[in-house]
């Protein structure tokens, strides 16, 4: 319908609603228009720190760590084979102070 | 768009899977489908109106699409078939053009669209179904 004259655009939740000068109004879901760029997307080095659920799981997992490595079920064999330091930084960047 | 938009119940728009089927109870058009109110028009003339239905296009194999007129008193109400086109699948009869007649002394019509996606991936473009006093004369 491009060549009908709009004459009046309005909006309700979740659509856009055109009147044209004939017919009926016309209704287009919003949803369907959004461009990728416009939807946020999570960036590990600032929003990730910001998402409180994702603070704590990095926090239980400190936690985790430390109480077996203090019941020695983890051993100085895990200290060998597994580089701690890079636990740590991850666990940083989650917002976690180890 | 070669028809008169205030005749359109269903405006040739791709119907798909994700739509579902159609039942509008609006007189905005969404997804191509809209109520049309009978009452500037005093209902159908005793002779009643055809309804035309243009496939443009054929169908995704498997899949069915059945379309009904319906009719009811308000918008939100319970509505009433009036008039059934044949069940269209793929392969018969497709691309085509269909006419029915249909009277009725109330107030709102509907084109009622309700697909079958045996394929899983339903779609079916340049569906239009019109309102005509005269179709005959016309096509």
């Amino acid at each position: 319908m491009a060549n009908v004259q709009a004459i009046d655009v309005h909006s309700e939740p979740g659509y856009i609603i055109v009147q044209r000068a004939s017919g009926p109004p016309v209704r287009y879901p919003i949803a369907d228009l959004l461009r990728g760029e416009d939807i946020p997307v999570i960036s590990e080095t600032e929003t990730i720190t910001r998402i409180p659920s994702v603070g704590k799981i990095a926090q239980l997992i400190s936690i985790l760590l430390k109480t077996l490595i203090e019941f020695q079920v983890l051993d100085d064999e895990f200290h060998d084979n597994v580089q701690l330091d890079y636990i740590i930084d991850r666990l940083a960047e989650m917002g976690e102070d180890w | 768009m070669p028809f008169d938009a205030n005749l359109e119940l269903h405006d040739g728009t791709t119907i798909t899977a994700a739509i579902g089927d159609i039942t509008s109870t609006s007189l905005t058009r969404t997804n191509g489908n809209v109520c049309i109110d009978l009452l500037a028009l005093s209902s159908t003339p005793a002779v009643g109106m055809g309804a035309v239905l243009i496939m443009g296009a054929d169908m995704v194999t498997l899949d069915t699409l059945q379309v009904n007129i319906q009719d009811c008193t308000t918008l939100t109400g319970t509505w009433r078939t009036i008039a059934v086109f044949p069940l269209l699948t793929a392969g018969t009869g497709l691309p085509g053009t269909y006419i029915t007649r249909f009277t009725t002394t109330r107030q709102y019509i509907r084109a009622h669209m309700d697909q079958t996606d045996n394929s899983g991936s339903f779609s079916v473009a340049s569906v239009y179904v019109l309102l005509a006093f005269h179709p005959f004369h016309v096509l």
